[in-house]
């Protein structure tokens, strides 16, 4: 009632009241100002196949938009305050499902006595992850959690209570991690990264938004105690009614600001040679250690 | 096309094997290209290659053989130098310190306001009396009203033999109607009334 009353000029200075001080993570482009697509042809943009399809033939159902690709439903309504609001900034998560990840291993694609982490999902060739595009990586989701029979190491950007119970009830450990945009990259294709002669990225933490789910013991975050997790391991087992087994993973951990498993980040991998070169000057090693947090847009 | 690859590679040979075996390339590869398919790193040719990221991309391909040195592929002292200026990135420790005090203070906040509802909690059976002895002092002070109201209303409805909505403007006509008839009535009782009076005065 009493916000309907204040005037439009009230609002405006309450908002810049509240409003942070800007600083350089606020410098960016404005949400939507870069698209990767243009329409070239008018002719391209057809909503039937064609325009005598249009005119005379059967109609796609009602609400279906027939594929657009220069003008995407993101783009036809952008900024939708009730669904759209958040499209240019909201981080997107692959889902992969625990019968889709049992499948990958029946399969023979993804070894389970081996760490399973984005690069291993990526080597399948079964997944595409655009970091470019806000794709943070994997979310593993309860779809199979029923009969999970691996005992996998697994390593996941989200995942949900039920999918982190069914991997634990079959003897795994999940972990879940933040990856920045350039160590996803790195990790998606490892060997385009290493032909590139790229240095391995020292992966950041996560920005300030998301500290809290990586740091919460019950979403197995990478930033969480170990003796916590292992609390909240014991009762997601109570809670559930499942015994958890003593067979503990053995594989090591990555290190928070580790791409990949063996490599230290802060190195150069060389295919040609089978070598790995770290850098040894003081400069290097110190800008290499140092932990950094991710900007919040990137 | 090279028709007679044969009799030229015949022409240089030098021993029988060579012969058997013709050396003359026929494919029109450029130099460069005949390296490449032959596994070899090739020389540095154009302007491009000599960028950093060309450089890069070469020791990536063919490592130390490439002739790139390993140092190059760092950044530099400058790079180092200007990210930190430009400050993107806040060091882990600061955010985690920040994360922890926020947690802190809801946490605080949450304490404060359950001691709050405590507090509240003592007060309410007071509170709910009281509210709900003023709730019955309303009720008897509408009574009366509402009372006087709906004995009107259900004398009009009886009076017209039908329901009528009190809010209608037509109800506020017909109980003017209503009045004067009464008024009438009342009247011609009071004339009939003087009229018997009179009569019987007369008849005496």
């Amino acid at each position: 009632m009493s916000q309907a009353l204040r005037s439009a000029k009230e609002r405006a200075f309450q908002i810049v009241e509240k409003a942070s001080r800007i600083r350089v993570q606020d410098a960016r482009d404005n949400i939507g100002a870069r698209t990767t697509g243009r329409q070239l042809k008018k002719g391209h943009n057809q909503m039937g196949h064609t325009q005598g399809a249009l005119e005379r033939a059967a109609k796609p159902p009602l609400g279906w938009i027939w594929g657009d690709f220069f003008r995407p439903w993101q783009r036809m309504y952008p900024g939708e305050k009730l669904f759209n609001a958040d499209i240019n900034s909201r981080r997107e998560y692959i889902p992969l499902s625990l019968i889709e990840l049992a499948r990958l291993i029946d399969l023979g694609w993804i070894n389970p006595s081996r760490p399973i982490d984005v690069s291993a999902l990526c080597a399948t060739q079964k997944f595409q992850i655009n970091p470019k595009i806000r794709q943070y990586g994997f979310d593993l989701t309860e779809e199979g959690a029923d009969s999970f029979p691996y005992q996998i190491d697994i390593e996941v950007q989200y995942a949900t209570q039920s999918a982190i119970a069914a991997v634990e009830k079959a003897g795994g450990r999940v972990r879940t991690a933040y990856y920045d945009v350039e160590s996803l990259e790195a990790a998606v294709n490892p060997k385009a990264w290493f032909e590139k002669g790229k240095v391995i990225p020292k992966r950041k933490a996560p920005p300030a938004s998301l500290i809290e789910y990586y740091m919460d013991a019950k979403n197995r975050g990478y930033l969480s105690e170990e003796t916590e997790m292992e609390k909240e391991r014991q009762l997601s087992a109570d809670v559930r009614g499942y015994v958890l087994p003593d067979v503990k993973v053995s594989s090591a951990l990555k290190s928070i600001d580790q791409v990949f498993h063996g490599i230290p980040s802060g190195s150069v991998v060389s295919l040609a040679d089978k070598k790995v070169f770290a850098p040894k000057n003081e400069l290097h090693r110190e800008y290499y250690n140092r932990q950094v947090s991710d900007k919040l847009y990137s | 096309m090279l028709r007679n690859w044969r009799v030229l590679a015949r022409s240089f040979a030098t021993t029988a094997s060579e012969e058997a075996t013709p050396k003359v390339d026929i494919s029109f590869l450029r130099p460069r290209h005949r390296i490449i398919a032959a596994g070899g790193i090739p020389p540095v040719q154009f302007d491009s290659e000599r960028e950093r990221a060309a450089r890069r991309e070469r020791f990536g391909r063919y490592g130390l053989a490439s002739g790139v040195p390993v140092e190059e592929l760092f950044p530099t002292a400058e790079e180092i130098e200007e990210e930190q200026a430009i400050g993107l990135f806040r060091e882990f420790n600061d955010v985690k310190k920040e994360y922890n005090e926020l947690q802190k203070k809801k946490k605080e906040a949450e304490v404060a306001r359950l001691a709050e509802l405590e507090k509240n909690l003592k007060k309410y059976p007071a509170a709910l009396a009281k509210y709900e002895a003023s709730l019955v002092k309303q009720e008897r002070e509408k009574d009366d009203k509402e009372l006087a109201l709906e004995k009107r209303i259900r004398e009009i409805q009886e009076y017209f033999g039908y329901w009528m909505d009190p809010k209608d403007p037509r109800f506020e006509v017909m109980l003017q109607q209503k009045e004067a008839e009464e008024k009438k009535a009342a009247k011609m009782a009071k004339r009939d009334e003087i009229q018997k009076k009179r009569y019987a005065e007369n008849v005496q």
